[in-house]
């Protein structure tokens, strides 16, 4: 199932790299906060120097307002600013990632894998108005094989999904569960279990939180049914709940992990 | 000793993200146009053919006895309620097969249509349930906002009454007030609707899956798989939107272009009646072909988000044993 485009880039050192291209869905996300920030900031600034300029000019220089056409030289100077460099300045800065694209952690990436640098980020910039232009990016970026808008072509770059950081899952297991999970380890081979299988208990107790109650407890039967069937056990134990059996298991299973791990190094 | 080992289940889809349920609706929309937009075709054709027929025939029956006209406009309507109905099971299908299609386990179209056809007058169900409820949520909220509007204004009336009888500054008080009113309630009744449609969002989708639910059932599993992920949802419509926008403005364009050339006709001394009529054809045309590009899209967003939420809600991709079929 290819659900998400991927692509395999080549370094000129000859090192294969595969990405996961960003997608029109992330992309549309990340430009429409973009361009959320940017209008605040280009309001934020106009609001700003208009205040700037009333009181000075009104309290401090009086009606001698020589200085009025530099300040508001100054003034769309910094606009201009603003308005060309939010795209260039953030990918440059943060490595190919502008505010709305560090939030649905997307990045800008060269062809050859390297990080996009100013003059990348610049012919972005500046084909972007061209890209906006009847949703001419759309479709580029839907239709093409690389999602490569215009701007994305003429600089020779490419979006990709970063790798998600997993957070280090902590899990509090009740006594009862450490209880359970020592007895488990003297009697069953917890190895029957396989690495996936192991996986799919801990996404179990990592995502149990956000489930609706009845499908929690539903879900915690009936993996813990299974699991006793894989673990070849005789019944499940009595006076622990589904949950507390799956957690046991967890714990027994990350244990041997851990001495295994400890015994190879 | 060992039992035979069964090969362990393909790893399904993980809970997503709104950009990627996005992307991964866009691909599904492109890998799949002909056959989505297919069963699009045949559940507009459900609408337009019965249309036309009823216009001719209402035609053709305009000099009989008002007996006849009666009966025929009564029996004229039933079969354009089964035909909404089967206009809302062919929509259902297409998520049905967007969601069968993420499992991992495609069926023929002819197949899933075999399934979901022995519930077309649960989908009708479900969008009466829906409209009675939207139809509830307007008259309460309109009761509510008068009720509002008529204890605040009487007494901002009152108080000012007893200061002054004779104030002219009461009058532009309780003007402002009733502005504000007004403003803050299209704010919060904007949200509630777009609130309710998310919380309905995929509302006919279970259905279309399960398809041995019952109607409330499948109300309560809208209920649950929404509830916590209103905001979610929001963030998923609006990206969708707005990749939607160019196919939007493209037929926005083309009916303008139409109706301004309809009214060009008009315009001309002898409009001619042929041109006219083949002018208003051509503006059905237009939206029947925006509906056929549009609907497939939305239907297979909807399983795609239906996915997501099972995927959250009831840990559904958790699965050690593989899926069996229902």
């Amino acid at each position: 199932m290819n659900l998400l485009k991927k692509i395999t880039l080549k370094t000129p050192e000859s090192v294969e790299l595969k990405f996961t291209l960003a997608g029109i869905g992330k992309r549309a996300y990340a430009v429409l906060l973009d361009y959320i920030i940017w209008l605040l900031l280009l309001m934020a600034w106009t609001f700003i120097s208009f205040i700037f300029i009333y009181n000075t000019f009104s309290e401090v220089l009086g009606d001698n307002n020589q200085l009025g056409p530099w300040f508001f030289s100054f003034y769309l100077l910094i606009f201009f600013l603003i308005y060309v460099g939010y795209f260039i300045f953030f990918e440059v800065w943060w490595q190919g990632k502008t505010p709305g694209k560090r939030f649905v952690n997307i990045r800008v990436i060269r062809d050859d894998g390297k990080p996009a640098r100013l003059p990348q980020a610049t012919l972005r910039a500046l084909l972007r108005p061209v890209d906006d232009l009847f949703f001419l990016g759309l479709f580029f970026i839907v239709l093409g094989k690389r999602e490569k808008r215009l701007g994305d072509w003429l600089a020779g770059t490419v979006v990709i999904q970063e790798e998600q950081k997993k957070t280090q899952f902590t899990f509090s297991p009740s006594p009862t569960s450490q209880d359970l999970a020592e007895q488990l380890k003297n009697q069953v081979n917890i190895n029957q279990l396989r690495p996936e299988e192991f996986l799919i208990i801990r996404l179990y107790l990592e995502r149990r939180d956000q489930m609706f109650p009845e499908a929690r407890y539903s879900k915690a039967k009936e993996l813990a049914y299974q699991v006793k069937d894989i673990l070849e056990l005789d019944g499940v134990p009595e006076g622990v709940t589904a949950f507390e059996f799956l957690a046991a298991v967890y714990l027994a299973y990350q244990e041997q992990e851990q001495t295994i791990s400890l015994e190879k190094n | 000793m060992t039992a035979p080992v069964s090969p362990p289940p393909k790893p399904l889809l993980q809970p997503l993200n709104a950009g990627n349920i996005v992307t991964i609706t866009v691909n599904l929309y492109l890998t799949h146009f002909r056959t989505y937009v297919g069963v699009a075709w045949q559940g507009i054709l459900w609408i337009v053919l019965p249309i036309l027929g009823i216009t001719a025939l209402s035609a053709i029956l305009a000099t009989t006895s008002a007996g006849i006209l009666l009966l025929f406009g009564l029996s004229a309507g039933v079969a354009l309620i089964y035909c909404f109905a089967q206009f809302l099971t062919h929509s259902a299908l297409i998520s049905r097969l967007a969601f069968n299609h993420l499992l991992d386990s495609d069926e023929t179209v002819k197949e899933a249509k075999t399934k979901v056809k022995k519930r077309v007058w649960s989908f009708l169900g479900l969008a009466v349930f829906l409209a009675i409820f939207m139809m509830i949520t307007y008259i309460v909220s309109f009761v509510i906002f008068f009720i509002f509007i008529g204890i605040g204004s009487t007494m901002l009336a009152g108080l000012g009454g007893i200061a002054n009888p004779s104030n002219t500054a009461v009058g532009v008080l309780v003007s402002i007030f009733i502005l504000l009113l007004v403003i803050t309630f299209f704010v919060l009744f904007s949200l509630l609707l777009l609130w309710i449609y998310c919380r309905f969002f995929v509302l006919e989708v279970p259905l279309a899956v399960e398809t041995q639910l019952k109607v409330y059932e499948v109300i309560q599993i809208n209920w649950n798989l929404s509830k916590k992920n209103t905001r979610y949802l929001m963030v998923i419509l609006s990206i969708a939107f707005l990749v939607n926008a160019p196919i939007y403005l493209v037929f926005q364009l083309l009916s303008i272009m139409v109706q301004t050339l309809a009214e060009l006709i008009i315009d001309t001394p002898f409009p001619s009646v042929v041109v006219l009529v083949l002018s208003y054809l051509l503006g059905y045309l237009v939206s029947i072909v925006g509906g056929l590009l549009l609907i497939p899209f939305w239907q297979t967003l909807k399983g795609v988000i239906f996915y997501d939420l099972k995927t959250r809600r009831e840990g559904f991709d958790l699965q050690l044993k593989p899926i069996q079929d229902s």
